[in-house]
């Protein structure tokens, strides 16, 4: 029982220093407390009760926001913990699951980042919990959790909650089973198809490579890291020789997987769980295993632990110079002094919902517009970005109303590569006058006369 | 005396080969006076290392600037030899005795698999000219010149792992390779099919055999995520297949035939090679010999993947079927003793010795000839550009000539061999033929422009890749031919292009 005291502790402190990391060094480097990415700003804006409560909390105090987040994913590493103990997972294994979780960038980026998804795992596993209490009373209130679930989520959601009743009903042999699951059926189906919510929601995503989405060394902020990967395989071999055992996790691993490389990248925090389970079983059999040199041992446990603190470091400098920095908020700010209500900015989508978050006016192009606008306006956008006809250039800022171009590092390092065309080029113009100029970013204003 | 001989005729004999293989090596590399190309990039990490004591990862020569991540051991043991001796005699001496070391490791693994010094000792000289190896790495400074005979090492080490000292040997072999090349993977990939060899054949394997594997991998995978960091997180997992333009990928991943394989790896270790694999693999067990036969199938799964260039994998196949060589010379060696031919044993040998004079010597010299290298007037003309040219400027010439031109006449390069991590390496690729290509002088200066390239390197290596005798846009007054030997000119570009 002390061990386990012992271990809850360390599991704590090890979850705060990951999930404080990042916001941490981005607060050193630049004191700046703003959330990052595009999903924060996405959810920043949201009108719904998600939007209310993350813009309230940042209104009072931007320390109150990263405050939810952080508890958030603290008392999800310790539901997880504890689901884990229910079902029967040794001390060691649940503690080293949980931990190799918080540790890793797909967790942390999840509640480094407001969104609605971060609210609603916690709401699952809280549920997940309440049943797992096999109590009857706390096991149906669990359920009736459960039932709210595809009314407030997102089809993932609904999914994970639909498995879980599925597994309990059908573990305990509960005779309602049939009246839980049609319930959450039946709210699937009203949510989805009578109300005609989306089946994600959040901002649009941009189609990567696979692997760049999956794996952290690979390019992705909030991927799975390498090592524990590995440590995963290994636990994924372990477990098939006992593989009736699992069979729920491996269907659940492999519906998730397909809908991250066919589907969405929002199901890899579920997918990442579902792999922890088995790097928890491939670092005990690490650790367990009767070793012939003990010296060995050591050497590879200490390259494994360095490899997953190397990953989680990479994230937490990733996330501390993500979007927007200083610069962008400075040059966003300016714009929101010196521009006019309703005037449209152009720039780079990355650029879009901190443009109409932080600057308050409209951007041309973000990624809380919904798929087919975003579609279609990222196509003029690259028409105006590589056009090699000036005059048509010309033609396409004035004809989408543009009043404003904003140029960071970034598109001018992709931009710059052919001065002789496209929106570089244009820039020479008499119609454009820079107006502002700092840090790498440029306001250009845009005369249409 | 007798006694003495007995006990140690095959260390003379191994000292013999060895000398006699490190000979003929050092006799082509000091008759020669230039290196391969890809030598270049070589002395060029080991002079900035010299100089500054960390190689160039942010190098300015290389397309003009760059970063190139790679592993830096190699260069920092020639550095620490250039130390006491100078640069070209480190270049000419090293690598060839790190190579040369192959001979004594084919002996150690050829005598722990079958137990006779005669047949480990022709293995170790019949290691030492092995077509493919020897075309690589004479007269070239490359790191292979120290992975073949470290990886074959390892496994070595895998065999005698009752002894603890080589538990150590094999640790330290492993932490050199991850800091060598990436191609060390090979080594991880054929313990891996070890693992399902001896699984399948139901062989024990041993505890530590395991544990070691198990750091193998751990290890290479954390030294490769160290080195290439930065490289993957801006180039992705594409950054694993080297970015090689389509345009030469035909002539880096060349499909290989079965005869040019043959003559590569050598005829008879092949035809041995194939039969100990047959046999070991359907009828007999030994995990010594899986060791060997999970190297081959390796390096064909890399081969397969596009993850090695052929050219590497053949000096890798040639090697282990060198090794699975001795085991069958062993089984004919002992058919042969009790047959009626016993007193015609040491004619058979002399045969057998003559068939692999032909078989691997003399295809082993003939393609080293082939491989390509700079003439003395490309590095000469390229010195003259060190003294000549001003610094700073870039210098566009073929993709090979790329590293002579950063190295020897240390300019900034169009383009060179290097290719991950370079936007658009296609469009590059496509636009330093065109150059070189193109008839019309606008197009030329128009690209050179784009590029900031000032200067032509144009060779006879240009003249036959490009199969032209002349740049054929120089009749105006916008290049002037600054440098002029017997095989190389230097153009000065004079004009710029400009837009409307």
């Amino acid at each position: 029982m002390r061990k386990e005291k012992i271990m809850v502790f360390i599991l704590g402190i090890v979850s705060i220093i990951s999930l404080a990391l990042g916001p941490l060094l981005r607060l050193l480097k630049d004191g700046n407390l703003l959330p990052a990415g595009k999903e924060s700003f996405y959810w920043l804006q949201d009108e719904g009760i998600y939007g209310r409560l993350f813009s309230g909390l940042d209104a009072i105090n931007p320390w109150a926001l990263y405050g939810l987040m952080i508890s958030a994913g603290l008392v999800s590493v310790f539901l997880v913990y504890s689901i884990l103990r229910k079902l029967k997972f040794e001390v060691e294994e649940a503690a080293l699951i949980t931990g190799l979780s918080a540790l890793s960038p797909f967790f942390t980026s999840f509640f480094n980042h407001p969104s609605a998804q971060m609210l609603m795992i916690l709401w699952i596993m809280l549920s997940a919990w309440l049943i797992l209490s096999w109590k009857k009373y706390l096991s149906y209130l669990g359920l009736a959790l459960l039932l709210a679930v595809p009314l407030m989520g997102d089809i993932f959601n609904a999914i994970m909650a639909f498995a879980i009743a599925l597994i309990y009903c059908s573990h305990t042999r509960e005779k309602k089973i049939f009246l839980w699951l049609g319930g959450l059926i039946c709210a699937t189906a009203f949510s989805f198809f009578y109300l005609g919510k989306p089946l994600l929601t959040g901002p649009v995503e941009i189609p990567v490579n696979f692997w760049q989405g999956f794996v952290s060394e690979f390019g992705t902020t909030g991927g799975m890291g390498a090592f524990i990967l590995v440590l995963s395989c290994i636990g994924f071999v372990l477990t098939w020789k006992k593989a009736k055992n699992y069979l729920a996790v491996y269907g659940l691993l492999l519906f998730f997987l397909l809908a991250f490389i066919f589907f969405s990248g929002q199901s890899l925090i579920y997918l990442g769980l579902m792999l922890m389970v088995f790097a928890g079983r491939g670092a005990m059999f690490l650790l367990k295993r009767e070793w012939q040199m003990i010296s060995l041992r050591n050497l590879i446990w200490l390259v494994v632990g360095l490899g997953i603190l190397f990953t989680t470091l990479n994230y937490a400098v990733s996330f501390s110079v993500s979007s927007p920095d200083n610069s962008l908020i400075k040059a966003l700010s300016w714009l929101h002094d010196e521009s006019r209500a309703g005037e449209v900015v152009f720039s780079n989508y990355d650029n879009g919902l901190p443009i109409e978050f932080l600057a308050g006016r409209q951007a041309f192009i973000h990624q809380g517009m919904g798929k087919n606008s975003f579609e279609s306006q990222r196509e003029m956008m690259e028409k105006i970005f590589y056009s090699s006809e000036p005059q048509e250039t010309l033609r396409l800022l004035k004809w989408n109303k543009i009043d404003y171009l904003l140029l960071d590092g970034q598109m001018r390092e992709k931009l710059w590569k052919n001065k002789e065309t496209g929106l570089l080029f244009v820039l020479a113009n008499k119609q454009f006058e820079r107006v502002y100029t700092k840090e790498g970013i440029e306001i250009w204003y845009f005369e249409k006369s | 005396m007798n006694v003495w001989w007995k006990k140690h005729w095959p260390k003379l004999v191994l000292g013999l080969i060895f000398a006699l293989t490190l000979g003929i090596r050092l006799y082509f590399s000091f008759t020669s006076q230039t290196f391969t190309y890809e030598s270049y990039f070589t002395l060029r990490q080991v002079e900035v290392i010299r100089e500054t004591g960390l190689p160039a990862f942010d190098d300015h020569f290389s397309y003009g600037g760059r970063f190139l991540p790679f592993p830096p051991f190699f260069y920092y043991l020639l550095a620490f030899f250039h130390l006491i001796m100078p640069l070209k005699l480190v270049g000419q001496l090293i690598p060839q005795i790190l190579i040369s070391l192959l001979g004594p490791v084919a002996y150690l693994i050829a005598k722990k698999v079958t137990n006779r010094p005669g047949v480990s000792l022709f293995t170790a000289f019949i290691s030492g000219f092995v077509p493919a190896v020897f075309k690589e790495t004479v007269n070239s400074l490359s790191p292979y010149t120290l992975i073949i005979p470290l990886v074959f090492f390892a496994l070595y080490c895998l065999m005698r792992l009752e002894n603890k000292r080589y538990i150590y040997y094999y640790i330290v072999s492993v932490i050199i390779l991850s800091f060598t090349h990436p191609v060390s993977f090979l080594l991880i990939l054929g313990l891996v099919f070890y693992l399902i060899i001896t699984r399948i054949e139901e062989k024990k394997l041993d505890r530590q055999e395991g544990e070691l594997i198990a750091f193998s991998f751990f290890f290479f995978l954390w030294a490769q995520i160290i080195l290439y960091k930065k490289a993957l997180l801006m180039g992705g997992i594409n950054f694993i297949w080297g970015n090689v333009p389509s345009g030469i990928m035909s002539y880096y991943f060349s499909k290989i035939t079965f005869i040019e394989a043959l003559v590569a790896i050598g005829i008879i270790p092949f035809i041995a090679g194939i039969f100990i694999i047959y046999k070991y693999l359907f009828k007999q067990k030994n995990k010594e010999v899986y060791l060997s036969i999970s190297f081959a199938l390796g390096a064909i799964v890399l081969l397969w993947l596009g993850l090695m260039e052929p050219r590497v994998a053949l000096m890798f196949l040639g090697v282990v079927f060198v090794l699975l060589f001795s085991e069958a010379g062993r089984l004919f060696w002992e058919y042969f003793l009790n047959t009626k031919f016993v007193p015609f044993r040491y004619l058979l040998l002399a045969v057998v010795l003559l068939l692999f004079i032909f078989n691997s010597i003399y295809p082993s010299i003939g393609l080293m000839k082939e491989k390509e290298k700079p003439l003395p007037e490309e590095t000469e003309a390229a010195l003259w550009m060190k003294g000549n040219l001003p610094s700073g400027v870039t210098v566009l010439s073929t993709v090979e000539e790329g590293h002579l031109i950063a190295a020897v006449g240390e300019k900034r390069n169009f383009m060179d061999a290097n290719f991950i991590l370079i936007d658009n390496i296609d469009k590059r690729f496509q636009d330093l033929e065109r150059i070189f290509k193109t008839s019309y002088e606008i197009e030329a200066l128009d690209l050179l422009n784009n590029y900031g390239a000032s200067y032509i390197f144009f060779s006879s290596q240009a003249q036959k890749q490009y199969d032209i005798t002349k740049l054929n846009y120089l009749g105006s007054n916008c290049f002037s031919k600054v440098y002029t030997n017997e095989k190389v000119k230097i153009y000065k570009v004079l004009c710029g292009v400009e837009r409307k």
